[in-house]
Parts: C-alpha cells; sequence; structure tokens
C-alpha cells in the first residue's frame, strides 16, 4: 500500500460534545453555590470561597490575609493542628487552602464515603479557627524565611514588581500576598484573629463543587456541617487602580546573570467585558500558544529563549495583558525589539488564515476543559468570581466562533497599551543598562530585589 | 477496585512496535502516548544531554511536516502536546479532539520514520541555542538549581548512565553536530524500540487500521544493544558544599536503595510518607514545629532502572545549623528502625496511597501515560491493582527492614549563601 504522508489527514466530522449540567444550589441560610455531578470516579471536589484577600490587608500590614489563610487550620473545632491534619489523611482526604488579592479558597478533595466526614473538618476550619500563640509565632517566621529566598528568584523578583508596578502604589490588588518584610515583622497574632473576624467569619462566601454524589446529597451534607455560619454581607472592596499614562522601565541588576527575565505589559479591561472573546483570539495568535508569534520568533526563529508567552491575567473587577520571557543576556536589546515589533504588529495585521487557526483551536479545544473534576470546580469557580452568567459556557463557542479580524485588531489596539507600559527587567544591567533608551520609556527606574525605587534616572 | 483494572488491548506490528489500545469514550477526546526506549542513560560520556535535545529536535520537522508544523496541526486542532526525556525513556504525547486521532498518528509516525530528511544544521544550531537557554533557566539561573546535578554526580561514578544530568553539561550541548543526531536517531528511533499508547474515543479496528498504515512501513533497522550497569555501593560517605546565590541553607542527604519496581520501594515510599508526608510526619513534626529548625524538609524514594536512592532534604530557617538538622534527621530515623512504627502512621499513609491512585484516574493523559509506564517497566500495562496491592500488603517490619540501606555510606550536599565562602 502507497501511503500519501505529504497530504495531511482530514479530520472526520466534530465528536459531539454535551456540556455537563450546571446546577445552581441556594440554601435555606442564603448561602448559594454552584454543583456538576460527575459520576466517571467515586470522588468529591469542594471548593468553599470566601469573598476576601490581600488586597484588605490594611496599610503597614501587608501579609496578614495570607498569614490568616496559613494559619486558619493549624488547629480548630477543639483539634490541634496535628490531630486536625491527622484526620485528613486518614480519611485519604486532602485540604488546600489559599489566597489571592479579592478570595480566599478552601479546597478539598475526597473520595466521596469520606466527603461527608471531611466537609464536617472543613466546617470546624472555616468556623472555630484556634489562632493559638505559637502557631503564630512559628508560621510567621516561616513567612519571613520564605522573603528571604524570594530575593534569590529572579522570576519571582520580576512577577512581583510587575504585579506592584502595573497596579500602582494607590491599589493593593497588586501587592505580594506574602506582605513586606517590615509589616510580616509587625504582625501580631490579634491581627490575625481580628481580620478573621471582620472578613472571613462573617465575609461572603459562596462553594463550588463536582463530584460522583447527588445534589440533594450534598445540600443536605453542606447544611449539616457548613451552614451554621452566618451569611456575610461584609462586600467592602478594594480599590481599583489608576492607569498612570507614563511609559515605565524598572529593572533589578542582578550581577554576572546569564539572562534577563522580562515582564512587559499593561492593565486591560474586566474578564466580564464584551471583548473577553476577541482578546482570547488575539491573545492566542500574538502569544497564548507555542507556535504564536512570539514564542515562535524568539525561540524557534532566533534561539534567544526557552519559552516565551503572553496572556490576560484579571482581578474581579480589572485585569492585565502581561508578557514573561527569560532571555540569554546578551541577546536583551534585540528580544526587546522584537517584543515590541510584535505588540505594535498585533495592532495591524492579523490574517485570515491565523484568525481562524485560532478560533478552531480554541473551539476545538473546549470539551477538553471538563475533564478532571478540579477542571469543573475550577470552570464554575470562573462563573462565580467574575459573576459571569450560567449561559457562559454554552455560549463561549459561538461567541469565539463570532470574533472577526477586525475584533482581534481592536482588542489589540484597546489593550496593549504602549503609553501606560510596564516594563520589568532583572539581569545583569551591563546587558541592556545603555541600549533601552532607545524604546522611549518616560521613566527608567533601577530598583532592588524588593520592589523598593533605588534610583530615577 | 474495578476502577483501577482497565480494559485494554496489547499487540505488536511485524516491525516490533508495541501498541496499547484503552478506550474511554467518557469525553470526545484521545490521546496518543508513545515512549522510546532510550533516555539519558544512552547518552555517550562525551555528549551527555544529546537524548534531551534530540527530544527538541523530534519538534523540527520531518520529510512531510514542516518545521513548526507538527506544533500547528496539533494546536489548530484544539489539542495539548509535549515530550519530556528521564533518564531511561523519551515520552512524546497528543492530546487532541477524537476526530483528529489520525492527525495525531500520522504526524508521529512522520517523524519517527523520516526525520532525518529534514535534519539541518540550521535547526539544530536553533535548539542548541534553546536547549542552551533551557540550561540557564531552569538549573543555572535558579538558586539550588544545581541540586540533582550534583546528586547524581555524587551518588554514580562517571560510567554509570545516571552519572550525568539530563539536560547535559554546557559544553557538550554547545558541541552536537548532525552526526551525533543522525546517529542517534538511527540507533534508538525504531519501531522495536517503542511502545505507542492511543487511549479515548476511538473505535478499535478503525485505530489499528490507522496505526498499521501509518506505522506499518516503518523498519526497525538494528538491533538495539542491551545496556548493562552494575550499581556499585558508595565505598564511602560523601561531602560537598555548593556556595550559590541563596539566603538559605540546604542540606540533601541521600543513601543509596533499589531500582524501579523492586519489592523494599513499597516500604521505602511509605517510610517517606512516614517521615515527612504531612505535618505529622516526624521529622516535619521535630524539625518544622517542635524545634522550628527548619522551612521545610521532604523524604522520598527515586528509582529507575538502573538505580535509586532515598533522600531527605531541608532547608534551615535563618541562623539555624544544618549540622543539627542533619543529626535531628539521623537519630529519627534510628528511633524509627529500632522503635515502633504505629498502626496509625501506616494506615494512615495507605489510604493517602490509596485515594491517589483513585484521583489519578481523572485524566487521559496520565492514564495512558501510566499504562506506557507500567508496560516498559513491568512488561504488563494494567498494573495500576496490582502497584496498589504491593502498598497495601507493607507491614511494619518491612518498613523496619529498610534499616539496612541506611547503616551504608550516604551522600550530603549542603547549599550555603555564596557570601559565607571561605568563613568558618
Amino acid at each position: 500500500m502507497i501511503i500519501d504522508r505529504a497530504t495531511p489527514p482530514q479530520s472526520k466530522e466534530q465528536a459531539v460534545f454535551h456540556l455537563p449540567q450546571i446546577q445552581q444550589i441556594t440554601l435555606p441560610s442564603g448561602l448559594s453555590g454552584l454543583f456538576i455531578e460527575k459520576a466517571k470516579l467515586p470522588m468529591v471536589q469542594f471548593m468553599f470561597v470566601v469573598s476576601t484577600g490581600s488586597a484588605m490587608d490594611a496599610v503597614g500590614k501587608s501579609g496578614l490575609a495570607n498569614l490568616t489563610a496559613i494559619l486558619i487550620d493549624e488547629g480548630a473545632g477543639g483539634l490541634s493542628a496535628l490531630e486536625l491534619n491527622n484526620q485528613f489523611e486518614m480519611l485519604g482526604s486532602s485540604i488546600q487552602i489559599s489566597i489571592n488579592h479579592e478570595f480566599m479558597y478552601f479546597t478539598i478533595l475526597s473520595l466521596e464515603e469520606k466527603f461527608s466526614e471531611t466537609l464536617s473538618l472543613l466546617g470546624k476550619i472555616i468556623s472555630q479557627p484556634h489562632f493559638e500563640q505559637n502557631e503564630f509565632l512559628r508560621e510567621k517566621s516561616k513567612v519571613q524565611a520564605q522573603l528571604l529566598n524570594l530575593k534569590n528568584e529572579p522570576d519571582s523578583i520580576a512577577d512581583r514588581i510587575f504585579e506592584e508596578e502595573v497596579f500602582g502604589a494607590s491599589s493593593k490588588l497588586g501587592h505580594l500576598n506574602l506582605g513586606k518584610e517590615k509589616d510580616v515583622e509587625s504582625l501580631s497574632n490579634d491581627d490575625v484573629k481580628n481580620f478573621y473576624h471582620s472578613f472571613i467569619e462573617t465575609g461572603m462566601a459562596g462553594f463550588v463543587c463536582a463530584g460522583s454524589l447527588k445534589v440533594d446529597e450534598l445540600k443536605n451534607l453542606i447544611q449539616k456541617h457548613l451552614d451554621n455560619r452566618q451569611v456575610g454581607n461584609n462586600s467592602d472592596s478594594p480599590k481599583l487602580p489608576i492607569p498612570e499614562k507614563k511609559r515605565r522601565l524598572y529593572f533589578v541588576h542582578k550581577n554576572n546573570a546569564q539572562q534577563t527575565e522580562i515582564r512587559i505589559g499593561n492593565l486591560s479591561g474586566r474578564r466580564r467585558d464584551t471583548d473577553f472573546y476577541a482578546k482570547t483570539v488575539m491573545n492566542t495568535i500574538l502569544g497564548g500558544q507555542f507556535n504564536s508569534r512570539i514564542n515562535f520568533k524568539l525561540r524557534e526563529k532566533k534561539g534567544f529563549t526557552y519559552g516565551a508567552t503572553s496572556y490576560f491575567a484579571f482581578r474581579k473587577e480589572c485585569g492585565y495583558f502581561l508578557l514573561t520571557t527569560s532571555v540569554q543576556s546578551e541577546h536583551t536589546f534585540e528580544a526587546l525589539k522584537d517584543i515590541f515589533y510584535e505588540l505594535k504588529q498585533i495592532k495591524n495585521v492579523i490574517s485570515t488564515e491565523e484568525l481562524e487557526a485560532a478560533k478552531l483551536s480554541i473551539i476545538r479545544k473546549f470539551p477538553s476543559n471538563f475533564e478532571t473534576y478540579y477542571q469543573l470546580v475550577s470552570g464554575l469557580n470562573t462563573l462565580y468570581t467574575y459573576d459571569l452568567p450560567a449561559s457562559y459556557f454554552n455560549d463561549y463557542p459561538s461567541n469565539i466562533k463570532a470574533i472577526t479580524i477586525e475584533d482581534a485588531l481592536t482588542a489589540a489596539g484597546d489593550n496593549i497599551n504602549e503609553e501606560e507600559m510596564v516594563a520589568v527587567l532583572v539581569g545583569d544591567k551591563t546587558a541592556f543598562r545603555d541600549l533601552v533608551g532607545e524604546f522611549g520609556f518616560d521613566e527608567i527606574i533601577e530598583m532592588n530585589e524588593e520592589g523598593e525605587r533605588l534610583i530615577s534616572l | 477496585m474495578k476502577i483501577l483494572s482497565l480494559d485494554y488491548e496489547k499487540y505488536s506490528l511485524q516491525n516490533g512496535l508495541e501498541v496499547i489500545l484503552y478506550q474511554d469514550a467518557s469525553l470526545p477526546i484521545a490521546v496518543v502516548n508513545l515512549w522510546y526506549n532510550v533516555g539519558s542513560s544512552r547518552d555517550p560520556q562525551n555528549k551527555t544531554g544529546l537524548a534531551h535535545l534530540f527530544e527538541h529536535m523530534m519538534f523540527q520537522g520531518s520529510k512531510h511536516v514542516k518545521k513548526g508544523e507538527h506544533f500547528k496541526f496539533v494546536q489548530d486542532s484544539g489539542g495539548t502536546l509535549n515530550a519530556s526525556t528521564s533518564f531511561d525513556v523519551t515520552n512524546y504525547f497528543e492530546k487532541i479532539p477524537s476526530d483528529y486521532l489520525e492527525t495525531a498518528l500520522w504526524l508521529e509516525s512522520d517523524r519517527m520514520g523520516f526525520f532525518l530528511e529534514a535534519l539541518t544544521d540550521e535547526t539544530l544550531a536553533n535548539q542548541i541555542e534553546v536547549v542552551k537557554n533551557e540550561r540557564l533557566e531552569r538549573y543555572d539561573n535558579q538558586p539550588y538549581g544545581l541540586t540533582w546535578e550534583k546528586i547524581f554526580g555524587l551518588l554514580y561514578d562517571e560510567k554509570h548512565p545516571y552519572h550525568a544530568p539530563t539536560i547535559g553539561y554546557m559544553n557538550h550541548i554547545l558541541s552536537y553536530n548532525q552526526k551525533d543526531v543522525g546517529e542517534f536517531f538511527n540507533t534508538y528511533y525504531q519501531p522495536r524500540n517503542t511502545s505507542i499508547v492511543v487511549a479515548g474515543d476511538f473505535e478499535a479496528e478503525e485505530a489499528k487500521d490507522l496505526i498499521e498504515k501509518y506505522f506499518g512501513e516503518i523498519n526497525s533497522t538494528k538491533e538495539v544493544s542491551q545496556l548493562f550497569s552494575q550499581d556499585k555501593e558508595l565505598s564511602e560517605s560523601k561531602n560537598e558544599i555548593v556556595y550559590d546565590a541563596v539566603s538559605l541553607e540546604k542540606i540533601l542527604l541521600v543513601w543509596k536503595t533499589e531500582k524501579i519496581f523492586h519489592e523494599n520501594n513499597f516500604a521505602l515510599d511509605i517510610l517517606s510518607d512516614i517521615l515527612t508526608g504531612s505535618k505529622n510526619g516526624r521529622l516535619h513534626n521535630i524539625l518544622v514545629l517542635r524545634r522550628e529548625l527548619a522551612l521545610q524538609v521532604s523524604a522520598f524514594q527515586f528509582s529507575g532502572k538502573y538505580g535509586g536512592f532515598f533522600c531527605v532534604t531541608a532547608t534551615a530557617k535563618p541562623g539555624k545549623s544544618l549540622d543539627e538538622i542533619k543529626k535531628i534527621i539521623l537519630t529519627e530515623l534510628d528511633n524509627l528502625f529500632k522503635h515502633d512504627i504505629t498502626t496509625e502512621e501506616l494506615t494512615r499513609s495507605k489510604n493517602g496511597i490509596k485515594a491517589n491512585f483513585i484521583y489519578g484516574m481523572q485524566s487521559l493523559d496520565s492514564v495512558a501515560n501510566q499504562l506506557n509506564h507500567y508496560n516498559f517497566y513491568l512488561g504488563e500495562p494494567n498494573s495500576f491493582s496490582n502497584e496498589l496491592s504491593l502498598y497495601e500488603k507493607v507491614e511494619k517490619e518491612s518498613v523496619k527492614k529498610c534499616e539496612a540501606y541506611f547503616d551504608k555510606p550516604h551522600v550530603d550536599l549542603r547549599f550555603v549563601p555564596k557570601d559565607q565562602e571561605g568563613k568558618l
């Protein structure tokens, strides 16, 4: 048999994908959430989401929300930290508590047969944490040690400075969750308790869940273990950033660094803005995939880097665009030239072929976002976090399909903003210091590893 | 347990390619996962990193697929893809909508059969630069980035297949030429040295026809020689201090143990859990919680085809002594072996392992990869239940029996901030 290898195979008809059904649950207390029943494996992933985060840290008390999240399961409901941990482990269950600027997530994973007991432990953690002084002192000193470590990680330094500077000092939506060293030093266990009482105990909350159990079972179990909590109405929201009409370059000098970490981006719109789909398609062409323009040029054509990518990140009421890479020091300037060229070019030219390829890629990939229990819970959390409509997933493919070249170019023009651009370089400054003038920055600022300004030039 | 027992079909093509089919129609997706029986253990001594560089080259095009098109076909179809190189194997996979199964098979077969036709100096030079950057970014420019290169270097002598890092030494990376790459391909990238798993939503007969169509005509040329390696015990303990751009001191203590799937490995995994698997882990409890000497501590068993080791590593809190941390680690190990392990410790660990086996079945790509993993090391793809039962059989005594490994010489590697260099 002669095989025609020169002609790529044609795909068959696209297989039918049925979206899992999303169920809205509201309990008598008012606590509400979203649920997907998935019977494939006998397990449950459950996430309790409290609407508070590190943006609620008071001035001079950065790191407080993070420390509270660390301490909340260090002993609760009459069980010591070790007893509590032991009980989770005996069940084969796990709990992760994490925090970002606006939300605190309590995520549990358990086998279905152990879900009730696991949820009961979660209930204790949320409503009866101990906050013992000795646990506080120990965990605080661990955060301080983590902060020391951070100073040696060029990628973390670059991420930190980018977020802090793009959101600006007036908003806390970009500050480091871990906190500033001197702030963390000043935190007390009473601060932690107060934060808990003010923002977690009575804060707004909801849940998302995917699991093999039935919706009524879930309702009953939540009511039994989790619903003795007052439904909060504390809806303080963090200050939104004020865009600065200045093109700024921040750099951190690392003597003899062989690579330069690069972050370039700017503030952009909300997750639920209508141009989200156009942005998604545009970014897929620009930097969202391996074959996107930026990675293809910097890695596959030039060999400057192991990888380069771009994406949109969001807070509840705002977001940013970011391009990130790490390049060989001696190619820093040339890589920057290429990046700025591509950031301009995406506003001017998108071919029909690029557009169609990007759209098809996103649409066809869609079913694989509903595979694991964690993916389902994350999907539901996206709806919950950004107040997206219940029909969001149903409409997603058609919304992507509808994007035109004009839409994608407009999304690039509106969301990649040369005048407000924040660039961060962490590397050996001798590799770029004398050359970056060419890029027309309004300000070039040297920083230390903790993101503090050294000199303005 | 039923969910850990997969219905699969395994057969070989005439050219020796092993095929494993596993059907799961719960989503309209399919996974193609290939394991080539070659890893960095096959790198020539003066060309370390060649297997890994080769993995990069496999994405640079083949006779009918131009540079960049492999990614493009998969991404345009809505798929994802990746590859990885370890000491023992090189793995490639595509996860695609099931209607693109043929595309994935076409792509994989083209580079298995027609790779050399597209190899050029230009693509090679480009990927040498990329790998150079990979090494800088992930190892040289990272705090503690040289940890594993140092550990393997100290643990295994120069002739051992695990002595050099998979990424390769920088001077070797810069030295590869077309001849190296071509010879490597001809020697190892043959159907008889490969197994392919196709998993997901497809019709079995149709998949078999497609596999035969695309892979059947690729010839296996020559026998691949067996790699024989005798792992010698360390004759004495070895110590090294690395002065690095770090703020916190770190210690790694490593003892040689066993190759993969040795009967003691299950007890060693449980031992690592008892030591550091959770807040209740003995070493975590004493070093992190009670004595507050360490920021973190972890223990684990590594094993491959040609060797294995058990590692305990701890990062000291500022001003705390690594010597003291080491002393406690050794004392705790001794206590554990000399005295009792509690039933609770054993049950806790086994419950976690059992649950993790079930959680591990969630994604098709990890199931497909695990089928290849079991097939490669055990010759039986459906070994999920068997492996779990080996953990369930571990008794207190089998953990205590592991003491023998810890009575032998070990490696003590430390990372210390650069500014401490020369100070006593």
